[in-house]
């Protein structure tokens, strides 16, 4: 239930010290010392921060690029971080809204581009036609027909049910930190982590629609 | 609202059991609501519940995971620290090339000459057309005589006699269509029959 571990409290105090090492080698001109210590960080939160971008983006390449963007942000914009606040609650919010603006930007692409099938005729690439040791075929295929409905289910949030979701679920975030995470109140996020999983049980079939009717008066009282 | 269902139902909906999960993901404590305390069956529908939550995050997780496989995740740190030196580094210029031997050769300087050559043909061409011209434009013919500006304007030259025609022009419509006709008959013998089954223009002129 409680999700995938957020850093621990060792691991914040871990990246406040580097965090505080990397402002003051930057503010000497120690850049060497200021891009070692920085790796620690990177290290430390490059996996979680990638998971997020990809859970936003549904592109390994996109969610690559808007974690490398975030990381580069949160290095030159450094002397802004204050110690107070735990380095990756600040980092998580460059993250996030690095990832909104690139789909918003995807959007604006997209009402002017066509998108082009996978391969010629549609076909896989060679690599996922050819037979590997893991999973059976069939396993795969379930496998890959369930994350697409989650992924689309997902997407079907609004934006802040789904910023909500997927910090507290898939990353274990306490409100408070989503509520630094994201700007909103502690009880607001409560509210849209409630309407989240309310609207999923819905649209992935595992509550019927007069539960999602409560669900809206429970989200207003 | 949850209240009420429970009163109404006693067990607890699937949008109760949603609240009720959110609480105890908020305070870390699954034994929290006082109704899954006493009740077996809501417990056993909240282990379920618990287990498909679980369930979307471990898909979820998994999948983000198999995107980002160690050796990406490797590459992505090294790019990070790549762009971050570049972007500490001062911008450079980069110069432009030396040329490591002399622009000009042997066979330069005799192309220098021939284009010296070429240049100074072409000016003397020039100057020469231009003075031709200033020889042709001073004949009188071409250039009116200046004319003071104080001095009365000369009277406009009165039209000279009417303007006189080729006679072929000034003849009547007959005599040219007559002319047409005789440049286009055909002078073969064997095509003057059908010639006269043509109709002629001169047949559909009324004579005057």
């Amino acid at each position: 239930m409680a999700g995938v571990q957020a850093a621990s409290s060792p691991g914040r105090e871990a990246d406040g010290a580097a965090a505080s090492a990397v402002k003051a080698a930057q503010a000497e001109g120690r850049h060497a010392d200021a891009r070692e210590r920085y790796a620690e960080l990177v290290a430390r939160h490059q996996r979680r921060a990638s998971r997020i971008a990809f859970h936003y983006l549904r592109d390994a390449a996109e969610a690559d690029e808007a974690v490398q963007d975030a990381f580069m942000k949160a290095y030159t914009h450094l002397s802004s971080f204050r110690e107070e606040l735990p380095f990756e609650v600040w980092f998580t919010r460059i993250l996030i809204n690095g990832c909104l603006d690139r789909i918003k930007a995807r959007t604006r692409r997209e009402r002017w581009m066509t998108s082009m099938p996978d391969g010629p005729g549609g076909e896989r690439d060679f690599a996922e036609r050819t037979p590997g040791r893991g999973p059976s075929p069939e396993a795969q295929l379930l496998s890959r027909e369930r994350r697409r409905r989650l992924a689309d289910a997902l997407a079907k949030l609004p934006d802040r049910q789904r910023t909500v979701f997927m910090l507290s679920h898939y990353e274990g975030c306490t409100s408070r930190e989503v509520s630094a995470m994201t700007g909103l109140n502690e009880s607001t996020v409560r509210v849209h982590l409630f309407r989240a999983i309310r609207k999923l049980r819905v649209l992935l079939g595992e509550a019927t629609v007069d539960d999602a009717g409560k669900e809206t008066q429970r989200g207003n009282s | 609202m949850a209240i009420l269902n429970r009163m109404t139902n006693g067990h607890l909906d699937d949008a109760a059991l949603a609240e009720v999960w959110t609480g105890n993901v908020q305070s870390g404590d699954p034994g929290s609501d006082p109704h899954l305390r006493q009740c077996a069956e809501c417990r056993v529908r909240f282990a379920a519940f618990d287990s498909w939550m679980n369930d979307i995050r471990d898909e979820a997780v998994s999948e983000a995971d198999e995107a980002f496989p160690a050796e990406r995740l490797l590459a992505q740190q090294a790019q990070i620290l790549r762009r971050l030196e570049a972007a500490e580094r001062p911008a450079r210029v980069i110069a432009f090339p030396n040329a490591t031997t002399g622009v000009t050769s042997r066979r330069s300087s005799v192309a220098r000459w021939v284009a010296a050559g070429v240049a100074a043909g072409v000016i003397a061409g020039v100057g020469i057309g231009q003075l031709m011209d200033l020889r042709h434009l001073g004949a009188p013919e071409r250039f009116a005589a200046p004319v003071a500006l104080n001095q009365p304007r000369a009277a406009e030259p009165k039209p000279a006699s009417p303007v006189v025609l080729p006679a072929n022009i000034a003849g009547n419509e007959e005599t040219m269509l007559a002319d047409l006709e005789a440049m286009s008959t055909p002078r073969y013998d064997t095509l003057r029959a059908y010639d006269e089954f043509t109709p002629h223009a001169a047949d559909y002129v009324k004579p005057r």
